[in-house]
């Protein structure tokens, strides 16, 4: 338990040697996991809308084919315009996010003023590739500023940043690439971009085995946020019935 | 006699003094004037600007007031330069406790941090100490609202109401008499009442801690009224949600209740 819990800390350590075990025998899901080590199998999603961002996601964390907790909350917040998904390891992303935080709030009380959701993302992206080789995180920052409006950028795996209009990660997106391609439309309203999210979000979760739980959304505008939780026998489809019904 | 024992900090003289800290304690009492009142429901502090020349550049920071972390600003009174060193070792201080604890530093240990910092140049080193003295206003779960103040020996105290700067003794003596009185003339001029001794002091709520912190300023700055470029009021309270909220009044809002104060000196007939 010692040496699991001494890799997890992603900063500030020399890189390890790879551990041989982590690449043979083990499934196929836990194989770049430590023994004991939580992963956030996901899917997490960020739309831009007229006035501001939208952030969804599910809240299954698992350890191979143990849900280790079935009502997480994947969307941390960063400051109080900017939010971020996580993806990856549980660990990892903590680790990050508090970080992150930190250093966004020495920032603003320093300049006095609201910090940029873009320099929070390049912030987590630096991060994330100076210590790629310790890290399993991807990230979607989104939110809104003064200065921009809503904004969105995802962080994958090596810690490549891109502004997006609207962003999805973690497992269960895979199956959804299609669906968000055809039906997100720019300027959206609040409720059609909530519309999206949960719907597509629904859809991930019910084909990957690692996305579960409930819906969990944050709305991220000038006037504030709003969180809200969908929960796993209301969702617009999926197994437990309303399939098919929209919003 | 103090002559020979006052050209180094870590030296006493023979009367058991550090002359330099008190030389540094002197250099505040030409700075502009910060008074500080605790309020039952949030914490005043008024700050008078010494410079104001119409020549400067719009400020987009403050010469006075300084947010520290989300629950704590301080005012300055003395050499700005100085106090920019001292602000960010307590930004810093706040941040990385409140990183490494997930919760927000308790007010005194902050103060106390920055103390300590400015203790070590009155004892090592061979530096001169630093020449500012604050008023810390902050809040935290354990202890609600509270005001310290600090200065350049690294000593500390909390109070209910305090001046530092320019003409503090008479900010302070009229804070005796006008702090909690709520126009009752006896018992008002004993401020160190604890809790148990009764209800003579009456702590004052945010918008009476105002106009009492006008007042102030208006004694220490020579008689001169106050008016909203020289003064900067800034007012901590807690919002629906229990967060800290920090503002500084905007011009309109200063002057309003220095036209209270006005009004408020000439019904009662005062000097």
């Amino acid at each position: 338990m010692m040496y699991a819990q001494q890799q997890q800390q992603p900063m500030m350590m020399a890189p390890s040697t790879a551990d041989s075990d982590a690449y043979s025998g083990k499934s196929a899901e836990t194989r770049h996991l430590k023994p004991g080590e939580l992963s956030t199998g996901t899917t997490i999603m960020a739309v831009q809308f007229d006035k501001g961002v939208v952030l969804c996601a599910d809240s299954r964390v698992s350890t191979g084919a143990y849900v280790a907790n079935r009502a997480s909350d994947k969307i941390a917040q960063l400051h109080d315009h900017i939010w971020c998904c996580r993806s990856g390891s549980a660990a990892d992303t903590q680790a990050l996010t508090d970080y992150v935080r930190h250093f966004l709030a020495q920032l603003a009380v320093e300049s006095g003023r609201l910090p940029e959701v873009k320099v929070a993302a390049h912030l987590m992206r630096k991060l994330c590739y100076e210590n790629k080789d310790n890290l399993m995180a991807g990230v979607i920052v989104g939110g809104w500023d003064p200065v921009s409006g809503g904004a969105v950028y995802n962080i994958p795996l090596g810690g490549a940043c891109i502004p997006m209009p609207f962003a999805i990660g973690g497992s269960g997106s895979t199956f959804i690439y299609g669906l968000v391609d055809s039906e997100y439309k720019e300027n959206m309203t609040k409720d059609e971009a909530l519309a999206l999210v949960t719907k597509a979000v629904s859809h991930a979760m019910s084909r990957d085995g690692s996305s579960g739980g409930v819906i969990r959304t944050c709305v991220a505008t000038a006037e504030g946020n709003e969180r809200a939780m969908v929960p796993g026998d209301k969702l617009p489809y999926g197994p437990s019935g309303n399939s098919g019904k929209g919003w | 006699m103090a002559r020979r024992y006052d050209s180094s900090t870590t030296t006493f003289s023979p009367e058991g003094r550090l002359h330099q800290v008190e030389y540094a304690i002197e250099a505040i009492n030409n700075a502009g004037t910060s008074v500080g009142i605790l309020a039952k429901d949030g914490v005043v502090m008024a700050s008078e600007r010494k410079i104001t020349s119409g020549l400067l550049a719009p400020a987009r920071t403050s010469e006075k007031t300084y947010k520290l972390c989300s629950h704590a600003t301080c005012t300055v009174a003395g050499l700005t330069a100085d106090a920019n060193i001292l602000i960010d070792q307590a930004r810093l201080r706040a941040g990385r406790y409140e990183y490494q604890y997930q919760e927000p530093i308790p007010i005194e240990h902050l103060v106390e941090h920055v103390c300590n910092y400015k203790q070590a140049y009155t004892q090592y080193g061979g530096l001169r100490p630093f020449g500012v003295a604050f008023l810390f206003a902050g809040y935290d779960e354990t202890h609600g609202f509270q005001l310290y103040q600090s200065d350049p020996s690294g000593n500390y105290s909390g109070w209910k109401a305090t001046v530092i700067g320019a003409n503090n003794q008479a900010g302070k003596s009229l804070l005796k008499t006008d702090y909690g009185s709520s126009k009752k003339e006896e018992d008002s001029d004993e401020m160190k009442t604890d809790e148990a001794a009764g209800p003579e002091i009456e702590m004052p709520d945010v918008a009476e801690a105002c106009r009492l912190a006008v007042k102030v300023l208006n004694k220490t700055m020579d008689g001169a009224v106050a008016s909203p470029e020289k003064l900067e009021l800034f007012t901590m309270t807690l919002d629906s949600d229990g967060q800290c909220v920090h503002k500084i009044l905007s011009e309109d809002e200063a002057k309003a209740v220095i036209a209270e104060v006005e009004a408020e000196t000439a019904a009662a007939g005062d000097t």
